[in-house]
């Protein structure tokens, strides 16, 4: 602002100096003019300085220069200094679980607390003998203002040196809203004109926007080497959720330096697998081992790296779970034959009759059975080929069976197969999950058994799709912080180290204007531009018709 | 100077000097009429004998040979004719639209439209030449019939005009209005090229072998511009060559250097254009930056001896 106002300094200095200017000689109008012309001209100047004639045209023209001074002035008031202010920082500090990670002699988190004692040793020197003031906050999976008002360093450092890294994760949005409610939002006692982010995340790009409000993003992070197990996931039985396998991802964040030995062991103690990641580059791999017996299992990756959240892990696989039906048809056989038990107080399946009232829970309907041959053969109207009713059933032989419509289904039934004139043959419900199927598997091994197997199955499965089966592990939250046998620290991305750093903006602590008197001062140069201009043009009017008084 | 101003001088003001001029005795100051008695008029009165002097062309020699007495001739003589012709050329450049706060060229359109008025009631016919223009066809306006300021202001109208560009001299249509024994009165201020200025000069010399009263009116405003020029560095603009830098310190060697070139100019002319013939007024503007045009107007005219020959009727 200073060299727009320089500019326009100049403009008006110089409007002045021209209206100071006159000539020093005096225009003579004769008709004798003929016989000067061998007279000898004036050796002296031609100009003079004399005090600003003041026309109109003149104090028009200040007018328009002095009105966009002051527009220019209104429009960079909010960042103009006010010395005599108080110096506020506003630190949030990031202490989610990767600002564990070793580094050099420390953590990160002590990285942290020698940044914040830097800049507030800055803050105080540039608070021109005053005191400056601090806010201090705290982020991982919530923040939480950890000290309000803190009245100089050193008692900004006995406050950071009680800031404790979690075992969270990084929740950057909470950081956003944060930074967008403002300095006005947050102050107190102290008068905040810098917010300093200390993280060691990345610059997320908002804070570009945000830096105009005072705010700077501080990456204290170094790339560090680390390897541990980044996801576990496991494949169950469709039917009974019985988990059949477990796997853990194991990544390396940087070269590998040693050798890595992933160890596997049972619910006994006992090893069940051990595998060496040899020392090289960049890399990662997964181990995957069945769990033949429930109980708890546990990997370990040693040596760890840099963050040690990742080194170990425990998961709890559940002993098997079998599937409580409702069954109210024929055949009960069919129960022992398929592992299902019969409770009919809390079922995860009901298997009714096309016509039974209870249709509203999840269940299966079944209809009046198969008539292979009579017909000889009813043709397919119509299907729903992305339906999962209808995975590898066989059309051909669907046409042979002489499947009974289905008459009548509760409201929310969709018809996914149907035959000659509408007739539903297949139909299923979304919610609460329901499929209706024309007949209870057969037995044997003919066609029609074969078809009704795994029409039969088909809608089990889909049906007992939405059972939630019990989670192999948990993650740590704001509520159960601590890491304890299956509940984990293993948040996405606190383990990756390796990470070239990244801050954003410059440390400036100017006092800045409030939001009230930034809006109070924007909300007034655009009139002064207007007038600016509106003077101008009448100027220039009036300079070309208004006669030789405007001139 | 588009708009004319009207004569400072009522009617019945120029009406009485009018009969005041021709109750007059003209004692030694002999009018334009006068001149005239010697008889121009084609109307034959008698004859008498040969004095010399007297006109060769009027000699009769048919009744000398048959009346007169040896060596002796006769000369025809003819009626008195009281009528006269006045042509007054007007120089309406833009030298004579100044000083802007006395314009010389106002003066030059009082003076032809109280003579032309006077002249007139006198019975004389009166014509209006424009000294410098391009159309030497409307050079000449001819002012015919009663006297009427009204009329004789419309044909002055042309001479307020501000041409476009510098126009040139004019003399030719003069063959034709200047008869013999006219009078021709030409209103300039003599701010001219040299050229244009003999070519003046020769013009007048040329009319007074024809028995005509040249009368140069020097209107001179100096005076007056010297009163706005004042003291000290000036820019001097105005008609005529300019100079290249048109600002000058005014002292008074300067100022005795252009009195001189002016006097050197009007005394050029005067030595060319005198044949006997010749009269020059100078009225010369009173040494004030805005002199009173019409006081001063009206002092000359009624004051200037040779205006009241030119009106003058014999007695």
């Amino acid at each position: 602002m200073t060299a727009i106002l320089l500019v326009f300094g100049g403009l008006i200095a110089g409007l002045v100096a021209i209206y100071m200017v006159r000539p020093a000689f005096v225009t003579v109008r004769l008709s004798a003019a003929r016989f000067f012309e061998d007279q000898r001209a004036a050796g002296r100047s031609t100009l003079r300085i004399c005090r600003p004639l003041p026309t109109r045209s003149f104090f028009l023209r200040l007018a328009v220069l002095l009105a966009l001074v002051a527009a220019i002035v209104l429009f960079y008031l909010p960042q103009l200094t006010l010395p005599s202010q108080q110096v506020g920082v506003w630190f949030i500090v990031d202490r989610s679980a990767s600002m564990s990670t070793l580094e050099g002699d420390g953590s990160r988190m002590d990285l942290a607390r020698a940044e914040l004692k830097s800049v507030g040793e800055r803050a105080r020197e540039s608070g021109a003998g005053r005191v400056p003031c601090f806010d201090l906050s705290a982020f991982d999976l919530s923040f939480q203002d950890v000290a309000r008002d803190i009245r100089g360093t050193s008692e900004l450092h006995r406050t950071a040196a009680a800031l404790k890294p979690r075992p969270l994760g990084t929740d950057l949005n909470l950081v956003r809203q944060a930074v967008q409610q403002g300095v006005e939002a947050h102050s107190g006692g102290c008068a905040i004109s810098q917010v300093v982010v200390v993280s060691d995340m990345p610059a997320p790009p908002w804070i570009w926007a945000a830096s105009s409000r005072g705010a700077v993003w501080m990456d204290i992070a170094h790339p560090v080497g680390n390897i541990g197990v980044t996801e576990i996931s496991s494949v169950r039985d469709p039917f009974s959720g019985r988990v059949e396998k477990a796997r853990f991802q194991i990544r390396a964040f940087g070269p590998v330096r040693e050798a890595v030995r992933v160890t596997v062991s049972g619910p006994g103690g006992d090893n069940l697998l051990q595998r060496e990641l040899p020392p090289g580059p960049e890399q990662s791999t997964s181990v995957e081992f069945p769990t033949n017996a429930p109980g708890r299992y546990r990997v370990k990756v040693s040596p760890g790296g840099a963050y040690r959240y990742d080194d170990e892990a425990e998961i709890d696989v559940p002993a098997a779970d079998r599937i409580q039906v409702d069954w109210r048809v024929g055949r009960r056989d069919l129960l022992t034959q398929l592992g299902w038990q019969e409770d009919s107080g809390a079922p995860d399946l009901r298997v009714l009759p096309v016509n039974d009232d209870s249709a509203d829970k999840p269940a299966i309907l079944v209809g009046k059975g198969f008539q292979p041959g009579r017909p000889l053969s009813q043709p397919i109207w119509a299907f729903w080929g992305s339906s999962p009713l209808l995975t590898s059933l066989n059309f051909d032989v669907a046409e042979r069976l002489g499947m009974q419509p289905a008459g009548r289904l509760p409201e929310g039934f969709v018809p996914v197969l149907t035959g000659p004139e509408g007739a539903v043959w297949l139909a299923q419900r979304e919610s609460p999950r329901a499929a209706y199927v024309p007949g209870l598997p057969s037995g044997g091994d003919d066609m029609l058994a074969r078809f009704s197997n795994t029409v039969f199955l088909n809608a089990a499965r889909w049906v007992l799709e939405r059972r939630q089966p019990a989670p192999l592990f948990r993650l740590t939250s704001p509520e159960e912080p601590e890491p304890k046998g299956n509940l984990l620290a293993l948040h996405p991305d606190e383990g990756n180290t390796e990470r070239a750093p990244v801050s954003f903006g410059s440390l400036d602590f100017r006092p800045r204007a409030t939001t009230q008197a930034r809006q109070g001062s924007q909300r007034f140069w655009p009139f002064l531009m207007l007038a600016a201009i509106g003077i101008f043009l009448a100027e220039r009017r009036l300079s070309f018709f208004g006669g030789a008084r405007w001139a | 100077m588009e708009r004319l101003v009207s004569l400072p001088i009522p009617t019945a003001s120029l009406e009485r000097y009018r009969v005041r001029l021709q109750r007059r005795n003209r004692g030694q100051f002999p009018g334009a009429h006068l001149v005239r008695r010697r008889g121009q008029s084609l109307e034959f009165r008698e004859l008498r004998p040969y004095f010399p002097g007297d006109d060769i062309r009027h000699v009769d020699w048919r009744a000398s040979a048959r009346h007169g007495r040896r060596s002796e001739l006769l000369v025809r003589t003819f009626e008195l004719d009281a009528q006269t012709r006045l042509v007054i050329s007007i120089d309406a450049r833009d030298s004579m639209r100044l000083p802007a706060a006395a314009p010389k060229l106002q003066v030059a359109l009082w003076l032809a439209e109280a003579l032309a008025y006077v002249a007139m009631r006198s019975g004389d016919r009166v014509a209006l030449h424009n000294l410098f223009t391009a159309s030497p066809a409307a050079a000449v306006a001819e002012l015919a019939g009663p006297a009427s300021l009204s009329e004789i202001r419309r044909a002055l109208r042309p001479f307020s005009r501000i041409p476009s560009q510098p126009e040139p001299l004019c003399l030719a249509p003069l063959k034709q209005a200047l008869p013999p024994a006219s009078i021709w009165l030409i209103v300039t201020d003599l701010y001219l090229e040299p050229e244009e200025l003999d070519r003046i000069a020769h013009r007048a010399r040329e009319a007074q072998d024809g028995c005509r009263w040249v009368i140069l009116v020097d209107l001179d405003s100096w005076p007056c511009e010297r009163k706005l020029l004042g003291e000290g560095l000036r820019r001097v603009e105005g008609p005529g060559p300019q100079r290249m830098d048109p600002r000058l310190e005014v002292t008074d060697q300067a100022i005795g250097q252009v009195e001189s070139k002016i006097g050197a100019a009007k005394a050029a002319f005067d030595r060319t254009a005198r044949a006997g013939g010749y009269d020059r007024v100078h009225w010369e503007w009173p040494p004030a930056a805005k002199p009173s045009l019409a006081e001063f107007f009206q002092a000359r005219f009624f004051g200037d001896p040779i205006v009241q020959r030119i009106l003058m009727k014999d007695e």
